[in-house]
């Protein structure tokens, strides 16, 4: 509030070199309870008050965005890892608190309309949606579906102590109810992103010597093609941009299968491992520059 | 919100043409019935609720008839899968949200088609007011704003249809579309109410004269930064009337249009405005008033002014 105020009064020194500052201010003393000035003063009241719920949105989508990307780097570590189980465990927790990010963004946009600040919150939308399909593709092996992703987002008050807080936002207690949808035209972008990061995860794979998961990955990603390019450019622009980038990462592990076949077939299974580590290599640092 | 896809009753969200995939091409009129005479009973989401299952099963089959060709795959899975909370195969998902995303394309053309005619009556309007800049027309601007008015009722038709074209909780999602012609019509109806009463319009009687809502919650309104975004057409154009009003040799309307572009001014001043294009229009009003200023000082300087408010020849 003080930095408006201070860029309000910046404004109007510099008003003061003005030659005819002078006799306007006069003016506006005469003035300052006309209608138009009051209309105008509702009117400030209003535009800050959107600007301020724009700010908080955004803020809040920052944070979702990084959550999500360190719970996907989480993800990563299950190639590696002895153990998937305490992976999956521990980025349960960290979606957890993702999601009571998104359920802050729910409560804001209660009573507003979504899309007015859908700028405001899409990309942490599309981040989180990378992550919990990542998620759930690892566990299942399955793409989630947007109604799955929904369901999750539906929030309930439970805490005793949040309800304290926000008594002042919901006016009966058992109405506390808040969801958010997530678009359908964020779900296509955040899992056009998930792709990506299947692609990583096939050649760190085939890193590890893991010579079933290219496979399987290979055919989910070509399934998800398929489906993008039935889409093709019905939907946005934005969507239609990603076509290229999958179409990419797509060849990139057709590719790693490929070569794991024909190599396959002439190397003994022990060594390898060895071939395609070398080999992930090279990818990685195309994928590097790219 | 819109009616469910019969198929996929959760997927859709406000979405309201759902069966666009399958739908849109091959029963058009259909889904247009569906759309605007509510949901009675085909609507997906309130069957749902009653007959998880069996409803199910008839939707998903016609569903699975218009796209045999696309899975055929799957045919076996989903029967099994029927009691169960519904899995979809990916090629499913991906149908659905392309009929998802054709549904948008439709509303879209719907509203692209109702704005052009709006564009169009704001077009004639604007000819009609034209007319108070030449020098004859300062004596009947009277007359000029009746037949604006008659304009305006026009509009008000057209707004009204396009209203309909879209969910009423989505303003903001297509708002995009009409955003121009509407801070358009806002300066139409701003400079009407000017010309007769030399006030500034309110955003109520904006309102009122385009025949929409006044808040969000009521459904199709103004929102507050188009109507601003027109009130700064409206000072621009008054620059206009001011130097065209002393060629025409009326001396008095600039200095009445000085105190109200500078009422305005302060008006504006009182806004903090992001770095957006009402920010970029409103930057544009200094230069309005300059314009106005100097017509005054020009005025005064042959003790014109003097001659308007003293009322002599």
């Amino acid at each position: 509030m003080s930095g408006k105020e201070g860029a309000g009064g910046f404004r109007k020194r510099k008003h003061d070199n003005f030659p005819y500052s002078h006799r306007r201010e006069e003016k506006d003393g005469i003035n300052s309870s006309s209608t138009v000035i009051m209309a105008f003063k509702s009117f400030q009241l209003e535009l800050d008050t959107r600007h301020d719920k724009y700010e908080r949105l955004v803020k809040l989508s920052r944070d979702i965005t990084i959550e999500s990307k360190r719970t996907i780097f989480l993800l990563h570590r299950i190639t590696s890892a002895p153990s998937g189980e305490e992976i999956l465990v521990e980025s349960e927790a960290k979606l957890d608190a993702v999601r009571q990010k998104i359920k802050q963004v729910a409560q804001e946009l209660m009573g507003e309309d979504l899309y007015q600040f859908h700028r405001a919150i899409s990309p942490g939308l599309q981040e989180y949606v990378e992550a919990v399909s990542f998620q759930y593709f690892i566990k299942t092996r399955s793409l989630i579906s947007i109604e799955e992703i929904n369901r999750q987002l539906i929030f309930t008050e439970d805490d005793k102590e949040e309800q304290t807080k926000l008594s002042s936002g919901c006016d009966n207690e058992q109405e506390c109810v808040w969801n958010l949808k997530v678009t359908p035209v964020d779900y296509l972008l955040g899992v056009a992103d998930l792709t990506g990061e299947l692609m990583r995860m096939c050649i760190n794979s085939v890193g590890n010597g893991d010579i079933d998961t290219p496979f399987e990955l290979s055919q989910f990603l070509r399934q998800i093609y398929d489906g993008f390019s039935y889409i093709g450019n019905t939907g946005p622009y934005e969507v239609s941009k990603k076509l290229y980038t999958l179409k990419q990462s797509l060849a990139k592990v057709e590719n790693a299968c490929y070569t794991l076949k024909v190599r396959g077939s002439e190397i003994p299974k022990h060594m390898l491992a060895d071939v395609f580590s070398t080999k992930a290599e090279i990818i990685d640092q195309e994928d590097g520059l790219s | 919100m819109g009616p469910a896809c019969r198929l996929c009753p959760l997927l859709i969200g406000g979405l309201p043409f759902p069966q666009a995939a399958s739908g849109a091409a091959l029963r058009p009129q259909r889904r247009r019935t569906r759309f605007f005479g509510g949901h009675s009973e085909r609507g997906g989401t309130a069957r749902e609720s009653v007959r998880p299952g069996v409803g199910l099963k008839r939707r998903r089959r016609r569903h699975h008839h218009h796209h045999r060709h696309l899975y055929r795959h799957g045919r076996r899975r989903r029967r099994q899968s029927l009691a169960a909370p519904v899995i979809m195969s990916v090629s499913e998902m991906f149908i659905t949200l392309q009929g998802v995303l054709t549904a948008d394309q439709d509303i879209r053309e719907e509203i692209r088609k109702v704005v052009q005619t709006l564009e169009q009556t704001a077009r004639e309007i604007l000819t009609v007011l034209q007319g108070v800049h030449q020098g004859s027309g300062f004596q009947d601007i009277p007359k000029k704003c009746q037949k604006a008015r008659e304009h305006f009722g026009t509009v008000k038709t057209q707004l009204a249809s396009l209203k309909n074209k879209f969910p009423a909780d989505q303003y903001y999602r297509f708002h995009e579309h009409w955003r121009f012609v509407l801070q358009r019509l806002v300066f139409l109806a701003a400079f009407v109410v000017y010309l007769e009463t030399e006030t500034l319009v309110t955003r109520e009687a904006v309102t009122e004269i385009l025949g929409i809502e006044a808040d969000r919650e009521r459904g199709f309104h103004l929102d507050i930064e188009d109507y601003l975004s027109g009130v700064l057409t409206l000072a621009s154009e008054l620059s206009r009337l001011a130097v065209n009003s002393v060629t025409a040799g009326d001396y008095s309307r600039p200095l009445r249009i000085s105190a109200f572009i500078n009422e305005l001014d302060s008006g504006f001043r009182l806004l903090n405005l992001k770095n957006d294009s009402l920010r970029k229009r409103y930057d544009g009003l200094k230069y309005d008033v300059k314009k106005i200023e100097e017509v005054v000082y020009d005025l005064s300087i042959r003790g014109l002014n003097k001659e308007a408010t003293g009322g002599e020849k």
